[in-house]
């Protein structure tokens, strides 16, 4: 994946940069932020108003269930009725209808509730991972390159080291190491992504350090560290972005294949990785277990790698 | 030349070490202990005697201080012994080579398969820009590339072998493999191969196609291209010869990092199609705590990468005269 | 068309599932006809075993050694099985009948074991089984240097002074106390002294096999298979198959596949594909299917040095909330059974009195309230003293069917106020977590004995690393039933201590006993003599597999010749 991500910034595509596709990748990010923003108004097993003998009271909110109710207290339910996690032993498997628009996973919960809910996880776990990466990359990078001599040698050999490291004993090592959560998986994704972000950055401090602003800037006695922020990272930071928005693609497809190998989020939380990866046990018997998450996660990817060639274009024109 | 190899080989060697202590110390590290994990697995977990344990122990070295550990390790590798695996004690480089013809099969088919796709999709596309093929296939690289390998399998397998019963399911071989002939082990041998293959080169083709047209593009543009033209050089010979051999420069790069990839393989591919090769066993390896197996593998992976890095750099001067070895490149 | 349903079993998974599934030496099982469809009827000419043929059998892994001293695998043994006949057999109904020893006595104080070997019996190079090579073949296993780390655990105690050959073919073998359970340890091969002391013990015998048993080993492909060839002289009724094939396929979905193209004649099957498969058409006219419980429980372990967990009371109303009977009608489609301790049901010291915990939420609610358990702070969660009653639970990673349940089980455990957190590491981070005692509650499950003392799991004096008691169970009462059953020397009176012991453990809950699954076996049909043990399943038991045969008109498998020549 990172060669890939490294090549898609050295390499304009036609037709990508047009504005249909861009902003149908942007409405898409958006919708799926914002269902994942509003996951317990969109599905919830609980009432999002109830009003009983006690007063209004907002059980889907609170965490408080509601237990038993009187059959005339009004309620007010989520469009889809269901919570994530609430299982149903007795309708394991079923297919797609109009009580369970997805069908029902492995243990009978509603496979639609656990798509809004795990659009949650799957974006913050894409984006933070990505995030990380950015952040990570571009300061290695900027010390690196800025500094060079025996801190650029350090960091251009850790970055050999990371390179060639097996990635996956890497993700299981951590995993094992700390307590596995969402959090750790998030650190793993990201303290492994960081190399071509920093190799990226490392290359622009390399030529921008020795233009004139630095040395005018450098001559009026500002302090490295305000020279590296203030003056070169603005001009070597945006195709470090375009490069994150891949990273975020990326980490969302990581995540699914983690959850493949029983190393993904930690049960019963959804991500659209460990709804899809129980597809496999039920292949030929349970096609919507496959079907929605992966286009879910198709949808998304594209959107990111759409953005990022956007990105990239209005960063550089004459790449047409 | 001979200065810039020496240091590009001490820089690799270091990187080698680094690599080999990082893996060795942290396998070590992490949670898990081989020897009650395989007693528990398959023996009768603590019930054998204590001195028997102990004495597994003083057999895999492992009651000894970790750098102890890696001491002897790092002999055992100046005499070119990876030593022997825990779980059934046959030496690890038996057990690489044992697997290593399967994983050069499925990966090797699918970058050559791949790459024969990518190259003449890149070049029509770089050569008629805007042209509806180039944007169509731009969109298709673009999707393709997007496309969750995982998944591609799932549906692969659930349409074409478990549906329509076109390709089998899963493995290698077909169970039998050994009572047939020749030709037919081939061909059973071909049959098993479709799906994976499959699945792994559809993501490297997009990417490899992505690649050749913004590469070719790139080229094309340039001064010399243009200063031919006018010398009345015909378009077809341009593109091919001229244009290509420019733009396979980056392309000698971006193979020589998928090189390491054929040799440690994909685990997930692997894992999902029950083939028996050497992504599967390095990560089964990790699982049981085999130190030599995951320390062999290490060795294969970091040595393949450091080597095709080095190759890659090395052979940049003979397709691009312009380059000296040594001078920096950005 | 065939859609085969795919257990997560993949090899990874296997290594994951199988863990702490401790395979056995010898394997009891309440064994059930599933459909007593018996031989085809058009072909088979006659009911009169035919000697011939080659059997296709599927091994889940390959082997990792042909030595017998070192094997510790189920492959392994099911291999082994076939090229060593054992000192002393088992039959169909788990009794142990003479194998290579034709009887036996035991001295009075029952620290001694005195063997007549039957003279008869050869090794395959010819020479006969001697009582030197019984006592090489138990000291070797016994000494340390052997590193062989299940066999070994079968004869602690073993008194080398004591262990002697009388005279050729008479052998002697002492231990320093009396153990109910030592006999069924007699169930080994013996290994010829002449062969194997020559050379490297623990590295030149990995490859290579001299055995008394019927079959020999002709080829060998690492990954791929292992043929063995009926042997010419042997020395007791020879089996009827003359070549046996393992074919190794580590994967549950490939191999169902091939037992239904007819690439395999036997596998073991997954409940799904029993479920999904069982009665279809193609499959009945070609597969007879068996179904049989073996010896091994699923169980969740309780950290009993966990202060919240270390109340008895407290571990039985987590138990009331696991829905069993939901468990096994919708994950195992009705083919697992309730347990309700530290025994089978088909073990006799397993008291089928003792009632299960029923499924009662609002019970456990009940207690856990009695015990000062409520949620003070509106959360969901119940607290006491400003702590919430949250149990973190390790899982295996690929352990699908544990995952499974303990998702059933956080949701009922939810419902009334007590939070389950579920942490997924890989098997060997569970196991050595599991060992430190660095955890609050685990799913696993044990394979047992032959013989039911169950004294390493639960006994004071079994906390790792000295044994299994990795719950840190610790009831003077049980300690107390389990010491004198172990030297209890009359069944009757040890199946009555059992029976209390069961009581206690019962009581006291130190694991939650979940459902044991009934394991499904699929056979081609073209395999007649068929017998299933009462107990022990389609192998590992005699005659069990030597009575199997295959009529001369439904041969196939049998070319090519194998390269080599029989050892």
């Amino acid at each position: 994946m990172t060669p890939g991500r490294q090549a898609a910034l050295t390499s304009p595509t036609a037709g990508l940069q047009r504005g249909w596709a861009s902003r149908l990748a942007v409405t898409w990010l958006v919708l799926v932020a914002l269902i994942a923003l509003g996951r317990n108004f969109l599905a919830n097993g609980e009432p999002l108003l109830l009003r009983d003998d006690r007063g209004w009271s907002s059980p889907a909110l609170s965490g408080r269930p509601s237990g038993e109710r009187s059959p005339d207290a009004f309620t007010l339910r989520a469009p889809v009725a269901h919570s994530p996690n609430a299982v149903q032993i007795d309708r394991r498997l079923e297919a797609p209808s109009r009580a369970h628009p997805m069908g029902t996973d492995e243990l009978g919960r509603d496979v639609l509730a656990r798509m809004i809910h795990g659009a949650a996880v799957s974006l913050a776990i894409g984006a933070a991972a990505a995030g990380i990466a950015l952040l990570l990359g571009s300061l290695l990078g900027a010390l690196a390159g800025y500094y060079g001599g025996l801190a650029d040698w350090i960091i251009s050999r850790s970055i050999e080291v990371l390179v060639c490291f097996p990635f996956l004993f890497l993700v299981l090592a951590l995993v094992a190491l700390f307590r596995p959560s969402v959090m750790t998986l998030i650190l793993a994704l990201g303290l492994t992504s960081w190399t071509s972000e920093a190799r990226l950055v490392r290359g622009e401090f390399l030529r921008l350090r020795e233009m004139e602003f630095t040395d005018a800037a450098r001559a009026s006695g500002a302090r490295d560290w305000r020279i590296i922020m203030r003056h070169l990272m603005p001009n070597a930071i945006a195709p470090v972005i375009v490069l994150a928005s891949f990273g975020v693609g990326s980490a969302i497809l990581v995540e699914s294949a983690l959850s493949f190998l029983g190393l993904g989020v930690p049960l019963p939380t959804a991500s659209w990785g460990s709804i899809l990866s129980a597809a496999d046990d039920y292949m030929g018997h349970a096609w919507w277990l496959a079907l929605f998450p992966g286009l879910a996660i198709f949808g998304t990817v594209v959107a990111c790698n759409v953005l990022g060639e956007s990105i990239r274009g209005a960063l550089n024109p004459k790449g047409k | 030349m001979a200065a810039w190899l020496g240091r590009r080989l001490a820089y690799a060697l270091l990187t080698f070490f680094g690599i080999t202590v990082a893996v060795f110390f942290l396998i070590r590290a992490v949670p898990g202990d081989p020897v009650t994990y395989h007693l528990m697995q398959s023996g009768r977990g603590l019930s054998a005697p204590p001195e028997v344990i102990e004495q597994i122990r003083r057999t895999h070295r492992l009651d000894r201080p970790v750098t102890v550990q890696y001491a002897y390790w790092l002999a055992d590798l100046a005499r070119l012994d990876l030593g022997r695996s825990f779980v059934d004690r046959r030496p690890v480089r038996d057990r690489i080579l044992e697997k290593l013809p399967n994983t050069l099969l499925l990966n090797g088919a699918a970058l050559l398969l791949a790459l024969m796709l990518a190259l003449p999709a890149g070049i029509f596309g770089a050569a008629r820009p805007g042209h509806w093929f180039d944007r169509a296939s731009g969109v298709i690289f673009l999707l393709l590339y997007s496309l969750p390998a995982f998944w591609v399998a799932l549906l692969l397998m659930d349409l074409l072998s478990v549906r329509l019963g076109w390709f089998p399911l899963l493995g290698a071989t077909s169970g039998n493999y050994s009572d047939l002939s020749g030709f037919e082990k081939l061909g059973d041998r071909l049959w098993h191969m479709v799906l994976p293959v499959a699945t792994l080169a559809y993501g490297q083709f997009a990417f490899f196609a992505r690649f050749t047209r913004s590469s070719m593009r790139e080229v094309m543009g340039a001064e010399y291209l243009t200063a031919a033209r006018a010398r009345g050089v015909g378009e077809r010979r341009l593109i091919l010869s001229h244009a290509l051999r420019n733009a396979l420069i980056p392309m000698v790069t971006v193979l020589g990092v998928s090189v390491p990839v054929l040799l440690s393989g994909s685990v997930i591919v692997e894992t999902l199609f029950a083939w028996d090769g050497l992504g599967r066993m390095y990560y089964m390896a990790v699982l049981a705590r085999d130190y030599p197996v995951v320390m062999g593998m290490t060795v294969l992976t970091a040595l393949a990468t450091l080597a095709a890095y080095l190759i890659t750099d090395a052979l940049y001067p003979v397709v691009d005269p312009r380059v000296r070895v040594g001078g920096e490149r950005s | 068309m065939n859609r085969p349903a795919r257990q997560g079993s993949r090899l990874p998974y296997a290594l994951l599932t199988s863990l702490a599934l401790i395979l056995i030496l010898l394997q009891v099982s309440g064994c059930r006809r599933e459909q007593s469809v018996p031989a085809p009827t058009e072909t088979t000419a006659s009911s009169v075993p035919q000697d011939g043929g080659t059997l296709v059998r599927r091994l889940e892994a390959d082997i990792n050694t042909l030595n017998m001293a070192l094997i510790g695998t189920g492959p392994e043994r099911e291999v082994m099985s076939l090229l060593h006949d054992p000192l002393i057999e088992v039959n169909e109904r788990l009794e142990l009948i003479p194998g290579i020893a034709e009887r036996w006595e035991i001295s009075e104080d029952k620290r001694s074991y005195i063997f007549y070997l039957n003279p008869l019996a050869t090794f395959s190079d010819g020479t006969p089984v001697r009582a030197s090579d019984v006592v090489y073949t138990i000291r070797t296993i016994a000494d340390p240097a052997t590193e062989s780390a299940q066999l070994s655990s079968y004869f602690v105690g073993l008194d080398p002074l004591r262990t002697r050959a009388i005279d050729e073919f008479t052998v002697e073998v002492g231990f320093d106390r009396a153990r109910a359970s030592q006999l069924a340890a007699f169930n080994i091969g013996i290994l010829p002294e002449h062969f194997y002391s020559k050379g490297d013990f623990g590295e030149d015998f990995n490859d290579t096999v001299l055995g008394s048993g019927p079959y020999v080993l002709t080829k060998r492909d690492p990954g791929q298979q292992i043929i063995l060839e009926r042997r010419k002289d042997y020395w007791r009724t020879t089996p009827h198959i003359q070549r046996v094939i393992f074919r190794i396929i580590p994967d549950d979905a490939v191999a169902w596949n091939a037992a239904k193209r007819g690439d395999i004649d036997e596998t073991k099957m997954t409940s799904d594909q029993w479920q999904l498969e069982r009665n279809r058409p193609e499959v009945t006219s070609t597969i007879d299917i068996r179904r049989f419980y073996s010896l091994d429980y699923n169980f969740i372990a309780w950290n009993n040095r966990r202060p919240l967990l270390a109340d008895p009371r407290v571990r039985t109303a987590l138990s009331m909330c696991l829905d069993r009977a939901a468990i096994i009608n919708n994950v195992y489609f009705g083919t697992a059974r309730i347990i309700t301790g530290p025994f089978t049901p088909d073990q006799n010291a397993y008291d089928p009195d003792i009632p299960p915990i029923e499924f009662r939420p609002e019970d456990a609610a009940r207690i856990l309230a009695s015990l000062g358990w409520r949620d003070t702070d509106r959360d969901g969660v119940l607290d006491k003293d400003g702590k919430p009653l949250a149990i973190e639970v390790l899982l295996s990673a690929g352990n699908k069917t544990s995952n499974l349940q303990a998702q059933i089980f956080q949701d009922a455990l939810a419902k009334i106020g007590v939070r389950l957190d579920l942490v997924r590491v890989d098997g060997a981070t569970m196991i050595s977590r599991a060992l430190e005692g660095d955890y609050d509650a685990t799913f696993l499950a044990w394979g047992l004995d032959l013989d039911p003392d169950p004294y390493s799991y639960f006994h004071s004096s079994q906390f790792p690393p000295n044994g299994m008691n990795i719950v840190y169970y610790s009831n003077p009462e049980a300690d107390r039933l389990m010491e004198q059953a172990r030297e209890e020397l009359d069944p009757a009176a040890r199946i009555a201590l059992y029976h209390q012991l069961h009581g206690v453990l019962a009581a006291d809950q130190p694991y939650t006993w979940t459902v044991q699954p009934s394991i499904k076996w699929a056979v081609n049909k073209r395999i007649q003599g068929l017998r299933e043990s009462n107990g022990l399943g389609l192998f590992l038991w005699y005659p069990g597999q030597y009575e199997w045969w295959i009529p001369e008109t439904m041969r196939k498998h049998d070319a090519p010749a194998p390269e080599g020549s029989p050892q």
